[in-house]
């Protein structure tokens, strides 16, 4: 379920997702419009006509069922990022309104965890590591695969994040119940998105989206994003873990007759677990600060990288 | 089908136009001075590659000459009068489908005169009226072109510049991806427009038909100016740049005899 | 995902295509949605009501049960399954035990309630959109305050999906022809490649299409036709107004 339906959210949850997407997609327009000027509203137009027609293409998952593209990473590789945004953004509505896929509540919400997940983010991991390990074909399509793997997990932590602020289940548990599904919806997501892009550059890497010129700027943000992402991600799925035990340990209160106390995740979703797991809330403590430690470094290479390239352009 | 709209003409006068796309290694257009009288109707043909759609691409300002100059009536192309010139000069896209862009079919053909501030029932009745001079008026203008068949979307593409009241039109390929009989509608509706008309086709016996006199372009070289019947019966020069007639076919092509192919108004 | 169904039912005359503008039933479908999508948690009586107003806006429309009910059922899976998960994973005392599985009675009220929800949610969006042509509905977005660039990509997409379309099926049946017992990893990599090859044609036309706009003047905007209505809001602003007090009732009726 990467589209959150009407009816799983709470009020203050699409309340806010709606108007940080609202927020979002203005400042992405207004991107947009600056880098591709009087094109912008054909070259979106077709590259959103283009993600329709490709989610029409089905692809085999596990067991029979088969499950179609997201195609956030794809849309920004080509397009940009901001371009890529708002071509999930309008795809979303367009499902919402044509398709019941996705609720009109949960619009705000899909597009953050969807448009802004998949171009925005997934495209600052493509960033980070085609400036680290280089823009050869078969470089960019591996990169590729692994922002559109990474932003995918992403894209489910989010959602679970969500349905757990609004109360559906306890928020460690839809987090990791979440990220873990995406974690397999990501396997074919970031294959094809990797053949994809590798096909393009060794066809046409003329056509795919150039960064600015010596933009610095924009590359230590794409490495922010990327960082800021991966974190995420890595929480969700450590939430798995800290989420696994303390579930066994209700039922057993269940059991035992205490289930009155068990049901107290609503007041604090979080806090018992850690009292469960003092262990655990130190190790998540401690990787999530080496996990910003190592992306600072990530941004600081790249940043000095962009600084070499532009003084041997210059 | 008679046109709706007044009949006005403008001519064209284009003067050494040379033109090279960014990073070409060779220019697309180089060295090209054709004259078009208001009224007259003129085709452009030549193999592929040889910048026939450079050429038409330039009579509206899509593309800006990197040398040379373009005047169409009595205006200059230059990006000051580019509204003017848009609305003087009506392009039709050699794929329908990329001129119909709009959700209906009437807002694509509004979509030009609204471009160029008329009121909104201003427009729909000028729409209206192009679409019935292309014999679309039966149809259902508010549904998507999607509907159309084939040559319906054609005649649409036709209306959407109609709908502007240009003294030009200007085509590319009129005829591909036609069918004998849409062929043949689509060459009556050519032949019959009061307007100036600059047809761009690689098929020469279609241009012959529509047009009294033809430009042969070839390499972005103006290789020869003269009348259809001429062009049409110089087989040297046909065969020498890769022009082929629709009853070779059946006959064969015939063997080149090289000294007699039109070298009097060839420029080098 | 399949565009066949779009327009199916739009031209059929009903009181309510015959009372509403496309603007106006955009309205109402947004109303339906949030009312239904963000009831409170415990508002049975509000949800009911709502229900009843629901149903009654799918008999205004004239829509074939069938055809509502197939459009309905086939968003249902989207909710259904995470749903169901519900009694599994939210604690409390259980409802019904199945052998290992137990069923947790709030996790039960909470999968029914938003089960209840999104169905109603999703019916009276389809209502409303069934009877309007997607065209229409196009045009209809410029009340909403989205960015232009959104709606435009919106009106293009819609109009060049089908055109693409045409292109990836002859793409692909080129490929399906060639590919015949191929090994899984050349499939896939055909399929990468089919997407590979819209994404260029879209970027080529997407060039083409520019040049095309240009030429008929097109300066930033998409000018529309749409006169301003002359029909009455009133219905409209009468069911908002009923979907909104039905949802403030289940407010009250939660903290009560």
């Amino acid at each position: 379920m990467a589209h959150i339906p009407d009816g799983f959210l709470s009020a203050p949850v699409a309340a806010t997702t709606l108007v940080t997407a609202g927020a979002l997609t203005a400042y992405a327009a207004k991107r947009a419009q600056t880098r591709l000027d009087d094109r912008a509203a054909p070259t979106l137009g077709l590259a959103t006509a283009a993600i329709f027609a490709a989610q029409a293409v089905n692809f085999p998952v596990a067991a029979g069922t088969s499950g179609h593209l997201l195609g956030g990473v794809l849309v920004a590789v080509v397009f940009g990022p901001w371009a890529g945004y708002l071509v999930m953004t309008a795809v979303l509505i367009a499902q919402a309104l044509l398709f019941a896929d996705g609720g009109l509540t949960a619009l705000g919400a899909n597009v953050l965890n969807i448009a802004a997940a998949g171009a925005l983010v997934g495209y600052g991991i493509y960033r980070t590591l085609t400036a680290l390990a280089g823009d050869g074909a078969r470089r960019r399509g591996l990169a590729a695969a692994a922002a559109a793997y990474l932003s995918a997990v992403l894209t489910g932590a989010a959602a679970g994040l969500e349905l757990g602020l609004s109360g559906v289940a306890p928020t460690g548990l839809s987090l990791g119940a979440m990220a873990s599904v995406h974690a397999l919806i990501g396997l074919p997501e970031g294959v094809i998105t990797g053949l994809a892009v590798w096909a393009l550059a060794r066809k046409r890497a003329d056509l795919l989206f150039q960064p600015q010129a010596a933009s610095t700027g924009g590359l230590t943000g794409a490495a922010v994003l990327a960082g800021l992402g991966v974190v995420a991600i890595l929480a969700g799925l450590l939430s798995i873990l800290a989420s696994a035990a303390p579930d066994g340990l209700e039922r057993v209160a269940i059991d035992l007759g205490f289930a009155e106390a068990a049901s107290s995740w609503e007041a604090a979703p979080f806090s018992d677990y850690q009292a469960w797991l003092p262990g655990t809330a130190g190790t998540l403590v401690a990787i999530v600060l080496g996990i910003a430690l190592l992306f600072a470094g990530v941004a600081a290479t790249a940043r000095a990288l962009a600084r070499a390239r532009a003084a041997r352009n210059g | 089908m008679s046109d709706s709209t007044g009949a006005k003409a403008w001519g064209v006068d284009i003067s050494a136009l040379t033109y090279s796309y960014p990073g070409a290694a060779a220019p697309a257009l180089s060295d090209v001075t054709v004259s078009v009288a208001p009224g007259e109707h003129v085709a452009i043909v030549g193999p592929n590659g040889a910048g026939k759609s450079t050429l038409l691409l330039h009579l509206n300002g899509i593309l800006e000459p990197s040398a040379g100059s373009l005047r169409v009536g009595d205006l200059p192309v230059t990006p000051a009068d580019l509204p003017e010139i848009r609305g003087r000069v009506g392009l039709v896209f050699q794929d329908p489908d990329d001129q119909l862009f709009m959700p209906t079919l009437l807002e694509d053909v509004a979509f030009g005169p609204l471009c160029q501030g008329l009121p909104r029932q201003e427009a729909e009745a000028q729409a209206r009226r192009a679409l019935g001079s292309v014999g679309l008026g039966h149809i259902d203008a508010r549904r998507p072109a999607h509907h159309l068949s084939g040559g319906e979307k054609r005649r649409a593409a036709l209306a959407t510049v109609l709908s502007m009241d240009p003294g030009i039109l200007a085509f590319d390929e009129p005829s591909a991806e036609l069918d004998g009989r849409g062929r043949r509608v689509i060459a009556e509706i050519l032949r019959a427009r009061p307007q100036t008309v600059v047809v761009v086709t690689h098929d020469v016996e279609f241009a012959a038909a529509v047009c009294p006199r033809i430009v042969l372009l070839d390499g972005g070289r103006l290789i020869a100016d003269r009348s259809a019947d001429a062009i049409l019966n110089d087989t040297g020069l046909l065969l020498e740049h890769g022009l082929e007639l629709a009853r070779w076919l059946r006959e064969g092509a015939p063997r080149a005899t090289a000294p007699e192919s039109g070298t009097s108004d060839r420029k080098r | 995902m399949g565009f066949a169904h779009l327009d199916r039912y739009a031209d059929r005359p009903s009181w309510l295509s015959r009372r509403t503008t496309p603007e106006q039933r955009l309205w109402i479908a947004l109303g339906a949605a949030f009312a239904a999508g963000l009831m409170p948690p415990g508002a049975w009586r509000a949800l009911a009501a709502l229900a009843l107003i629901v149903a009654l806006g799918a008999w205004t429309a004239r829509l074939p049960a069938g055809a509502l009910a197939r459009r309905v059922a086939h968003a249902i899976p989207f909710f259904l399954l995470p749903a169901l998960a519900l009694p599994l994973s939210v604690p409390g005392p259980a409802a019904v035990e199945l052998g290992p599985l137990a069923f947790s009675e709030p996790g039960l009220t909470k999968a029914a309630e938003i089960v209840l929800r999104a169905t109603l949610a999703v019916s009276a969006v389809t209502v409303v959109i069934s009877v309007t042509r997607a065209a229409d509905l196009l045009s209809a977005l410029d009340a909403l305050p989205l960015p232009r660039l959104v709606k435009s990509s919106l009106a293009l997409g819609y109009r060049y999906v089908y055109v693409l379309n045409d292109e990836l099926e002859r793409t692909g049946r080129a490929l399906r022809s060639r590919l015949g017992r191929a090994p899984v990893s050349r499939r896939w990599q055909a399929r990468a490649v089919t997407l590979a090859h819209v994404l260029l044609r879209a970027h080529v036309r997407g060039s083409r299409i520019h040049a095309a706009m240009l030429s008929r003047g097109y300066r930033d905007g998409f000018p529309t036709l749409r006169p301003a209505s002359t029909l009455s809001p009133f219905w409209t602003v009468a069911i908002v107004t009923l979907l909104a007090a039905v949802w403030l009732a289940g407010l009250i009726e939660v903290s009560i």
